[in-house]
Protein backbone atom coordinates (compact mmCIF):
# COMPACT_ATOMS: atom_id res chain seq x y z
CA UNK A 1 0.00 0.00 0.00
CA UNK A 2 1.60 3.22 -1.09
CA UNK A 3 0.91 6.89 -0.79
CA UNK A 4 -0.66 6.84 -4.23
CA UNK A 5 -3.37 4.51 -2.86
CA UNK A 6 -4.25 7.24 -0.43
CA UNK A 7 -4.23 9.80 -3.23
CA UNK A 8 -6.55 7.68 -5.37
CA UNK A 9 -8.87 7.14 -2.40
CA UNK A 10 -8.90 10.89 -1.87
CA UNK A 11 -9.53 11.58 -5.54
CA UNK A 12 -12.38 9.09 -5.56
CA UNK A 13 -13.94 10.67 -2.48
CA UNK A 14 -13.65 14.17 -3.93
CA UNK A 15 -15.16 13.27 -7.31
CA UNK A 16 -18.01 11.39 -5.67
CA UNK A 17 -18.79 14.26 -3.32
CA UNK A 18 -19.10 16.56 -6.33
CA UNK A 19 -21.16 14.15 -8.37
CA UNK A 20 -23.50 13.51 -5.44
CA UNK A 21 -24.48 17.18 -5.54
CA UNK A 22 -25.84 16.85 -9.09
CA UNK A 23 -28.62 14.24 -9.28
CA UNK A 24 -28.69 14.34 -13.09
CA UNK A 25 -25.00 13.50 -13.35
CA UNK A 26 -25.44 10.69 -10.83
CA UNK A 27 -28.16 9.20 -13.00
CA UNK A 28 -26.16 9.58 -16.20
CA UNK A 29 -23.11 7.94 -14.64
CA UNK A 30 -25.23 5.03 -13.42
CA UNK A 31 -26.04 4.33 -17.08
CA UNK A 32 -22.33 3.73 -17.72
CA UNK A 33 -22.29 1.07 -14.99
CA UNK A 34 -19.31 -1.25 -15.32
CA UNK A 35 -17.63 0.55 -18.25
CA UNK A 36 -13.95 1.20 -17.70
CA UNK A 37 -12.25 4.46 -18.63
CA UNK A 38 -8.48 4.55 -18.28
CA UNK A 39 -6.73 7.87 -17.85
CA UNK A 40 -3.04 8.06 -18.64
CA UNK A 41 -1.19 11.16 -17.61
CA UNK A 42 1.88 11.72 -19.71
CA UNK A 43 4.93 13.03 -17.88
CA UNK A 44 4.66 11.31 -14.51
CA UNK A 45 3.33 8.31 -16.46
CA UNK A 46 0.41 7.68 -14.20
CA UNK A 47 -2.41 5.42 -15.21
CA UNK A 48 -5.62 4.93 -13.35
CA UNK A 49 -9.07 3.62 -14.06
CA UNK A 50 -12.48 5.13 -13.58
CA UNK A 51 -15.46 2.81 -13.26
CA UNK A 52 -18.86 4.47 -12.98
CA UNK A 53 -21.71 2.72 -11.23
CA UNK A 54 -25.02 3.39 -9.53
CA UNK A 55 -23.48 3.92 -6.10
CA UNK A 56 -20.30 5.74 -6.92
CA UNK A 57 -17.53 6.32 -9.40
CA UNK A 58 -14.62 4.07 -8.48
CA UNK A 59 -11.05 5.16 -9.02
CA UNK A 60 -8.67 2.20 -9.17
CA UNK A 61 -4.93 2.17 -9.71
CA UNK A 62 -5.03 -1.34 -11.17
CA UNK A 63 -7.42 -3.10 -13.49
CA UNK A 64 -6.47 -6.42 -15.01
CA UNK A 65 -8.76 -6.26 -18.03
CA UNK A 66 -8.65 -3.99 -21.07
CA UNK A 67 -10.30 -0.61 -20.50
CA UNK A 68 -13.17 0.30 -22.85
CA UNK A 69 -11.62 3.64 -23.50
CA UNK A 70 -8.23 5.22 -22.88
CA UNK A 71 -7.56 8.93 -22.63
CA UNK A 72 -3.94 9.96 -22.76
CA UNK A 73 -2.49 13.43 -22.45
CA UNK A 74 -0.60 15.96 -20.39
CA UNK A 75 -2.22 16.93 -17.09
CA UNK A 76 -3.20 20.33 -18.47
CA UNK A 77 -4.66 19.00 -21.70
CA UNK A 78 -6.70 16.40 -19.81
CA UNK A 79 -7.94 19.00 -17.37
CA UNK A 80 -9.15 21.15 -20.26
CA UNK A 81 -10.94 18.16 -21.75
CA UNK A 82 -13.63 18.14 -19.15
CA UNK A 83 -14.37 21.78 -19.81
CA UNK A 84 -16.29 20.00 -22.63
CA UNK A 85 -17.85 21.77 -25.57
CA UNK A 86 -15.51 23.39 -28.06
CA UNK A 87 -12.50 23.39 -25.81
CA UNK A 88 -12.79 19.65 -25.16
CA UNK A 89 -13.02 18.92 -28.87
CA UNK A 90 -10.15 21.29 -29.56
CA UNK A 91 -7.88 19.35 -27.19
CA UNK A 92 -8.81 16.18 -28.98
CA UNK A 93 -8.45 17.40 -32.55
CA UNK A 94 -5.23 19.25 -31.88
CA UNK A 95 -3.77 15.91 -30.76
CA UNK A 96 -3.02 17.09 -27.25
CA UNK A 97 -5.30 14.38 -25.91
CA UNK A 98 -5.30 10.93 -27.47
CA UNK A 99 -8.29 8.70 -27.23
CA UNK A 100 -8.32 4.97 -27.86
CA UNK A 101 -11.10 2.41 -27.85
CA UNK A 102 -14.71 3.45 -27.46
CA UNK A 103 -14.48 7.16 -28.28
CA UNK A 104 -18.17 7.73 -27.76
CA UNK A 105 -17.85 6.48 -24.18
CA UNK A 106 -14.96 8.87 -23.62
CA UNK A 107 -17.02 11.78 -24.91
CA UNK A 108 -20.07 10.86 -22.90
CA UNK A 109 -18.04 10.50 -19.75
CA UNK A 110 -16.18 13.78 -20.31
CA UNK A 111 -19.46 15.55 -21.01
CA UNK A 112 -21.03 14.31 -17.76
CA UNK A 113 -18.13 15.61 -15.71
CA UNK A 114 -17.94 18.82 -17.75
CA UNK A 115 -21.62 19.54 -17.34
CA UNK A 116 -21.74 18.98 -13.59
CA UNK A 117 -24.35 21.45 -12.50
CA UNK A 118 -24.33 21.81 -8.78
CA UNK A 119 -27.32 23.58 -7.31
CA UNK A 120 -25.65 25.32 -4.40
CA UNK A 121 -28.89 26.96 -3.35
CA UNK A 122 -30.53 23.55 -2.92
CA UNK A 123 -27.55 22.35 -0.88
CA UNK A 124 -27.67 25.44 1.29
CA UNK A 125 -31.43 25.10 1.80
CA UNK A 126 -30.86 21.84 3.64
CA UNK A 127 -29.01 23.79 6.29
CA UNK A 128 -30.94 27.03 6.35
CA UNK A 129 -34.36 26.33 4.87
CA UNK A 130 -35.68 27.47 1.48
CA UNK A 131 -36.36 31.15 2.18
CA UNK A 132 -32.93 32.05 3.47
CA UNK A 133 -31.21 29.92 0.85
CA UNK A 134 -33.16 31.67 -1.92
CA UNK A 135 -32.31 35.10 -0.54
CA UNK A 136 -28.65 34.17 -0.29
CA UNK A 137 -28.86 32.70 -3.81
CA UNK A 138 -30.37 35.96 -5.13
CA UNK A 139 -27.61 37.90 -3.46
CA UNK A 140 -24.94 35.76 -5.08
CA UNK A 141 -26.64 35.91 -8.47
CA UNK A 142 -26.80 39.70 -8.26
CA UNK A 143 -23.14 39.87 -7.36
CA UNK A 144 -22.24 37.44 -10.13
CA UNK A 145 -24.26 39.42 -12.70
CA UNK A 146 -22.75 42.68 -11.59
CA UNK A 147 -19.30 41.10 -11.74
CA UNK A 148 -19.89 39.69 -15.21
CA UNK A 149 -21.29 43.00 -16.55
CA UNK A 150 -18.48 44.97 -15.02
CA UNK A 151 -15.87 42.59 -16.42
CA UNK A 152 -17.46 42.69 -19.87
CA UNK A 153 -17.56 46.47 -19.92
CA UNK A 154 -14.05 46.73 -18.53
CA UNK A 155 -12.77 44.26 -21.10
CA UNK A 156 -14.43 46.20 -23.93
CA UNK A 157 -13.08 49.52 -22.69
CA UNK A 158 -9.55 48.23 -22.26
CA UNK A 159 -9.61 46.65 -25.71
CA UNK A 160 -10.79 49.87 -27.35
CA UNK A 161 -8.26 51.94 -25.48
CA UNK A 162 -5.35 49.67 -26.43
CA UNK A 163 -6.38 49.39 -30.07
CA UNK A 164 -7.75 52.83 -30.93
CA UNK A 165 -6.16 55.27 -28.52
CA UNK A 166 -2.62 54.10 -27.87
CA UNK A 167 -2.53 51.63 -30.81
CA UNK A 168 -0.58 49.08 -28.78
CA UNK A 169 -2.73 46.16 -29.85
CA UNK A 170 -3.74 45.29 -33.41
CA UNK A 171 -7.32 44.87 -34.60
CA UNK A 172 -8.67 41.43 -35.31
CA UNK A 173 -8.46 42.02 -39.11
CA UNK A 174 -4.84 43.13 -38.82
CA UNK A 175 -3.99 39.93 -36.97
CA UNK A 176 -5.70 37.82 -39.63
CA UNK A 177 -3.77 39.65 -42.35
CA UNK A 178 -0.54 39.19 -40.47
CA UNK A 179 -1.19 35.48 -39.91
CA UNK A 180 -2.04 35.15 -43.65
CA UNK A 181 1.23 36.80 -44.58
CA UNK A 182 3.12 34.48 -42.25
CA UNK A 183 1.53 31.50 -43.96
CA UNK A 184 2.41 32.84 -47.42
CA UNK A 185 5.96 33.54 -46.34
CA UNK A 186 6.29 30.08 -44.87
CA UNK A 187 5.03 28.49 -48.08
CA UNK A 188 7.39 30.65 -50.14
CA UNK A 189 10.33 29.63 -47.99
CA UNK A 190 9.39 25.97 -48.36
CA UNK A 191 9.15 26.36 -52.15
CA UNK A 192 12.51 28.12 -52.21
CA UNK A 193 14.01 25.37 -50.07
CA UNK A 194 12.71 22.72 -52.46
CA UNK A 195 14.12 24.66 -55.40
CA UNK A 196 17.54 25.09 -53.79
CA UNK A 197 17.61 21.38 -53.01
CA UNK A 198 16.71 20.53 -56.59
CA UNK A 199 19.38 22.86 -57.94
CA UNK A 200 21.87 21.39 -55.48
CA UNK A 201 21.07 17.90 -56.71
CA UNK A 202 21.44 18.99 -60.34
CA UNK A 203 24.83 20.56 -59.62
CA UNK A 204 25.92 17.46 -57.77
CA UNK A 205 24.81 15.32 -60.70
CA UNK A 206 26.74 17.52 -63.19
CA UNK A 207 29.86 17.40 -61.04
CA UNK A 208 29.48 13.64 -60.87
CA UNK A 209 29.35 13.45 -64.70
CA UNK A 210 32.46 15.54 -65.12
CA UNK A 211 35.68 13.59 -65.14
CA UNK A 212 37.85 14.64 -62.22
CA UNK B 1 -9.40 -26.12 16.11
CA UNK B 2 -7.48 -27.39 19.09
CA UNK B 3 -8.72 -30.95 19.03
CA UNK B 4 -11.79 -32.76 17.77
CA UNK B 5 -14.31 -31.25 20.13
CA UNK B 6 -13.03 -27.87 21.19
CA UNK B 7 -11.96 -24.69 19.49
CA UNK B 8 -11.03 -21.11 20.32
CA UNK B 9 -13.41 -18.32 21.07
CA UNK B 10 -10.95 -15.52 21.62
CA UNK B 11 -8.73 -16.78 24.44
CA UNK B 12 -11.43 -19.08 25.74
CA UNK B 13 -11.65 -22.70 24.72
CA UNK B 14 -15.20 -23.66 23.83
CA UNK B 15 -17.02 -26.65 22.41
CA UNK B 16 -16.89 -26.69 18.62
CA UNK B 17 -20.64 -26.52 18.27
CA UNK B 18 -20.72 -23.59 20.70
CA UNK B 19 -18.48 -21.30 18.67
CA UNK B 20 -20.90 -20.46 15.87
CA UNK B 21 -23.51 -19.53 18.45
CA UNK B 22 -21.10 -17.31 20.38
CA UNK B 23 -19.91 -15.58 17.21
CA UNK B 24 -23.51 -15.01 16.20
CA UNK B 25 -24.22 -13.33 19.55
CA UNK B 26 -21.26 -11.02 18.99
CA UNK B 27 -22.42 -9.93 15.56
CA UNK B 28 -26.09 -9.68 16.47
CA UNK B 29 -24.91 -7.27 19.10
CA UNK B 30 -22.69 -5.10 16.91
CA UNK B 31 -24.50 -5.25 13.53
CA UNK B 32 -26.18 -1.85 13.64
CA UNK B 33 -23.02 0.01 14.58
CA UNK B 34 -20.56 -2.11 12.69
CA UNK B 35 -19.64 0.55 10.11
CA UNK B 36 -19.02 3.30 12.64
CA UNK B 37 -16.98 0.94 14.77
CA UNK B 38 -14.82 -0.08 11.83
CA UNK B 39 -14.03 3.55 11.09
CA UNK B 40 -13.30 4.30 14.71
CA UNK B 41 -11.20 1.24 15.40
CA UNK B 42 -9.03 1.47 12.33
CA UNK B 43 -9.03 5.27 12.08
CA UNK B 44 -10.66 4.86 8.70
CA UNK B 45 -7.74 2.85 7.35
CA UNK B 46 -9.98 -0.19 6.78
CA UNK B 47 -11.25 1.61 3.68
CA UNK B 48 -7.73 1.60 2.24
CA UNK B 49 -7.19 -2.06 3.15
CA UNK B 50 -10.40 -2.93 1.33
CA UNK B 51 -9.44 -0.84 -1.72
CA UNK B 52 -6.16 -2.71 -1.89
CA UNK B 53 -7.93 -6.06 -1.68
CA UNK B 54 -10.31 -5.02 -4.48
CA UNK B 55 -7.38 -4.26 -6.76
CA UNK B 56 -5.72 -7.59 -5.99
CA UNK B 57 -9.00 -9.40 -6.71
CA UNK B 58 -8.64 -8.57 -10.41
CA UNK B 59 -12.39 -8.66 -10.89
CA UNK B 60 -13.63 -7.52 -14.30
CA UNK B 61 -16.88 -6.80 -16.04
CA UNK B 62 -19.10 -9.86 -16.33
CA UNK B 63 -17.40 -11.77 -13.51
CA UNK B 64 -19.24 -13.76 -10.87
CA UNK B 65 -17.96 -12.95 -7.39
CA UNK B 66 -18.70 -14.49 -4.01
CA UNK B 67 -18.17 -12.18 -1.06
CA UNK B 68 -18.20 -14.24 2.13
CA UNK B 69 -18.71 -12.68 5.54
CA UNK B 70 -19.76 -9.65 3.50
CA UNK B 71 -20.82 -7.78 6.63
CA UNK B 72 -22.15 -4.38 5.70
CA UNK B 73 -21.05 -4.90 2.13
CA UNK B 74 -18.01 -2.67 1.63
CA UNK B 75 -16.41 -5.15 -0.79
CA UNK B 76 -19.68 -6.26 -2.38
CA UNK B 77 -20.65 -2.69 -3.18
CA UNK B 78 -17.40 -2.16 -5.05
CA UNK B 79 -17.59 -5.51 -6.82
CA UNK B 80 -21.18 -4.80 -7.88
CA UNK B 81 -19.92 -1.59 -9.48
CA UNK B 82 -17.06 -3.30 -11.29
CA UNK B 83 -18.80 -6.42 -12.64
CA UNK B 84 -21.49 -4.27 -14.24
CA UNK B 85 -25.02 -5.30 -15.15
CA UNK B 86 -23.79 -8.53 -16.81
CA UNK B 87 -21.86 -9.77 -13.79
CA UNK B 88 -23.08 -11.10 -10.50
CA UNK B 89 -22.11 -10.58 -6.90
CA UNK B 90 -23.25 -13.04 -4.26
CA UNK B 91 -23.39 -11.25 -0.95
CA UNK B 92 -23.12 -13.85 1.77
CA UNK B 93 -22.95 -13.76 5.54
CA UNK B 94 -23.70 -16.34 8.18
CA UNK B 95 -25.38 -13.75 10.35
CA UNK B 96 -28.94 -12.73 9.47
CA UNK B 97 -28.67 -9.35 11.21
CA UNK B 98 -25.50 -8.44 9.29
CA UNK B 99 -27.01 -9.70 6.02
CA UNK B 100 -30.08 -7.53 6.52
CA UNK B 101 -27.95 -4.47 7.29
CA UNK B 102 -25.90 -5.11 4.19
CA UNK B 103 -28.90 -5.67 1.96
CA UNK B 104 -30.46 -2.39 3.08
CA UNK B 105 -27.26 -0.50 2.51
CA UNK B 106 -26.79 -1.97 -0.99
CA UNK B 107 -30.37 -1.18 -1.96
CA UNK B 108 -30.04 2.37 -0.62
CA UNK B 109 -26.98 2.80 -2.83
CA UNK B 110 -28.95 1.68 -5.87
CA UNK B 111 -27.00 -1.57 -6.12
CA UNK B 112 -29.72 -3.92 -7.26
CA UNK B 113 -30.08 -6.31 -10.15
CA UNK B 114 -26.64 -7.85 -10.09
CA UNK B 115 -26.48 -8.73 -6.39
CA UNK B 116 -27.88 -11.86 -4.73
CA UNK B 117 -28.07 -12.51 -1.01
CA UNK B 118 -27.32 -15.82 0.60
CA UNK B 119 -27.14 -16.61 4.29
CA UNK B 120 -24.48 -19.29 4.40
CA UNK B 121 -21.79 -20.81 6.57
CA UNK B 122 -18.39 -20.43 4.88
CA UNK B 123 -17.56 -24.05 5.79
CA UNK B 124 -20.55 -25.43 3.89
CA UNK B 125 -21.03 -23.35 0.78
CA UNK B 126 -24.34 -24.01 -1.01
CA UNK B 127 -22.92 -23.43 -4.50
CA UNK B 128 -21.89 -25.71 -7.36
CA UNK B 129 -18.23 -26.59 -7.98
CA UNK B 130 -16.18 -24.25 -10.19
CA UNK B 131 -18.77 -21.51 -10.06
CA UNK B 132 -17.07 -18.20 -9.19
CA UNK B 133 -14.33 -16.12 -10.81
CA UNK B 134 -13.36 -14.78 -7.42
CA UNK B 135 -14.17 -15.60 -3.81
CA UNK B 136 -13.32 -13.16 -1.05
CA UNK B 137 -13.63 -13.21 2.69
CA UNK B 138 -12.78 -9.98 4.46
CA UNK B 139 -12.45 -9.92 8.23
CA UNK B 140 -14.48 -13.09 8.49
CA UNK B 141 -12.23 -16.14 8.39
CA UNK B 142 -11.17 -15.43 11.98
CA UNK B 143 -14.70 -16.17 13.17
CA UNK B 144 -15.16 -19.41 11.28
CA UNK B 145 -15.06 -22.51 13.47
CA UNK B 146 -12.97 -24.70 11.18
CA UNK B 147 -10.88 -22.40 9.00
CA UNK B 148 -9.35 -25.17 6.89
CA UNK B 149 -12.81 -26.43 6.04
CA UNK B 150 -13.79 -22.94 4.89
CA UNK B 151 -10.68 -22.58 2.73
CA UNK B 152 -11.37 -26.02 1.21
CA UNK B 153 -14.95 -25.00 0.46
CA UNK B 154 -13.75 -21.80 -1.19
CA UNK B 155 -11.39 -23.81 -3.36
CA UNK B 156 -14.24 -26.03 -4.45
CA UNK B 157 -16.49 -23.19 -5.65
CA UNK B 158 -13.77 -21.19 -7.46
CA UNK B 159 -13.50 -21.77 -11.22
CA UNK B 160 -10.19 -22.93 -12.63
CA UNK B 161 -8.37 -19.69 -13.43
CA UNK B 162 -10.18 -17.97 -10.60
CA UNK B 163 -8.76 -16.79 -7.34
CA UNK B 164 -9.52 -16.41 -3.66
CA UNK B 165 -8.66 -13.55 -1.41
CA UNK B 166 -8.53 -13.39 2.37
CA UNK B 167 -8.36 -9.98 3.99
CA UNK B 168 -7.83 -10.48 7.67
CA UNK B 169 -6.12 -9.12 10.74
CA UNK B 170 -2.78 -10.73 11.05
CA UNK B 171 0.38 -10.72 13.10
CA UNK B 172 2.54 -7.70 13.68
CA UNK B 173 6.14 -8.75 14.16
CA UNK B 174 8.08 -5.54 14.32
CA UNK B 175 8.64 -3.52 17.47
CA UNK B 176 7.62 -0.87 18.45
CA UNK B 177 4.45 -1.23 16.36
CA UNK B 178 3.76 -4.58 18.05
CA UNK B 179 3.69 -3.14 21.57
CA UNK B 180 1.64 -0.14 20.54
CA UNK B 181 -0.79 -2.41 18.75
CA UNK B 182 -1.12 -4.69 21.81
CA UNK B 183 -1.88 -1.80 24.10
CA UNK B 184 -4.33 -0.39 21.62
CA UNK B 185 -6.23 -3.59 21.00
CA UNK B 186 -6.39 -4.91 24.56
CA UNK B 187 -6.76 -1.71 26.55
CA UNK B 188 -8.30 0.85 24.23
CA UNK B 189 -10.40 -1.17 21.83
CA UNK B 190 -12.79 -2.70 24.41
CA UNK B 191 -13.30 0.78 25.87
CA UNK B 192 -14.20 2.23 22.48
CA UNK B 193 -16.52 -0.74 22.00
CA UNK B 194 -18.16 0.00 25.31
CA UNK B 195 -18.65 3.66 24.46
CA UNK B 196 -19.89 3.36 20.90
CA UNK B 197 -21.43 -0.07 20.51
CA UNK B 198 -22.18 -0.39 24.25
CA UNK B 199 -20.62 -3.81 24.14
CA UNK B 200 -17.20 -4.24 25.71
CA UNK B 201 -17.22 -8.03 25.57
CA UNK B 202 -17.69 -8.25 21.82
CA UNK B 203 -14.70 -6.04 21.19
CA UNK B 204 -12.59 -7.91 23.69
CA UNK B 205 -13.45 -11.01 21.69
CA UNK B 206 -12.37 -9.16 18.53
CA UNK B 207 -8.91 -8.38 19.95
CA UNK B 208 -8.44 -11.90 21.29
CA UNK B 209 -9.64 -13.62 18.15
CA UNK B 210 -7.11 -11.62 16.13
CA UNK B 211 -4.30 -13.00 18.29
CA UNK B 212 -5.57 -16.56 17.92
CA UNK B 213 -5.87 -16.30 14.13
CA UNK B 214 -3.20 -18.16 12.15
CA UNK B 215 -0.25 -15.98 11.18
CA UNK B 216 0.66 -15.07 7.60
CA UNK B 217 2.72 -18.17 6.83
CA UNK B 218 0.27 -20.59 8.46
CA UNK B 219 -2.67 -19.24 6.50
CA UNK B 220 -0.64 -19.41 3.31
CA UNK B 221 0.09 -23.07 4.03
CA UNK B 222 -3.59 -23.72 4.67
CA UNK B 223 -4.43 -22.28 1.26
CA UNK B 224 -1.80 -24.46 -0.38
CA UNK B 225 -3.21 -27.48 1.41
CA UNK B 226 -6.68 -26.71 0.02
CA UNK B 227 -5.21 -26.75 -3.50
CA UNK B 228 -4.60 -23.09 -4.23
CA UNK B 229 -1.47 -22.28 -6.18
CA UNK B 230 0.81 -19.26 -6.43
CA UNK B 231 -0.27 -18.35 -2.90
CA UNK B 232 1.17 -15.12 -1.57
CA UNK B 233 0.37 -12.52 1.01
CA UNK B 234 0.74 -8.76 1.28
CA UNK B 235 1.22 -7.18 4.69
CA UNK B 236 -0.62 -3.91 5.14
CA UNK B 237 0.07 -1.36 7.86
CA UNK B 238 3.01 -3.35 9.17
CA UNK B 239 1.10 -6.63 9.27
CA UNK B 240 -1.88 -5.43 11.29
CA UNK B 241 -3.76 -6.72 8.31
CA UNK B 242 -2.69 -9.08 5.53
CA UNK B 243 -4.22 -9.92 2.17
CA UNK B 244 -3.69 -13.53 1.11
CA UNK B 245 -4.23 -14.45 -2.49
CA UNK B 246 -4.25 -17.84 -4.20
CA UNK B 247 -5.18 -19.09 -7.66
CA UNK B 248 -6.92 -22.25 -8.74
CA UNK B 249 -5.58 -23.66 -11.99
Amino acid sequence: MSLSELAYAGLEEAINRCIALDPVATEKLARLHGRVIAIEIAGPNLRFYLIPGPAQLQVLSQYEGEPDCLLRGSPLALARMDASGEKGAEQLFSGRVEIEGDTELGHRFGAILGELDIDWEEQLSRLTGDVIAHEVGNGFRAIANFGRRTLDTLGQDVKEYMQEEVQLLPECEEIQEFLGSVDTLRDDVERLEARVNRLGEEIAAQNGDMPS
Amino acid sequence: MTDNNTTHFGYETVQTKEKAKRVRQVFDSVASRYDIMNDLMSFGVHRLWKRYAIELAGVRRGHRVLDLAAGTGDLSARFAGIVGPDGEVVFSDINAAMLEQGRQRMADDGLVGNVRYVQADAQYLPFPDNHFDCVTIAFGLRNVTDKQKAVDAMFRVVKPGGRMLVLEFSHVEQEPLKSAYDIYSFKLLPKIGKLVAKDEESYRYLAESIRMHPDQETLKEMMGKAGFERCEYFNLTGGVVAVHRGFKF
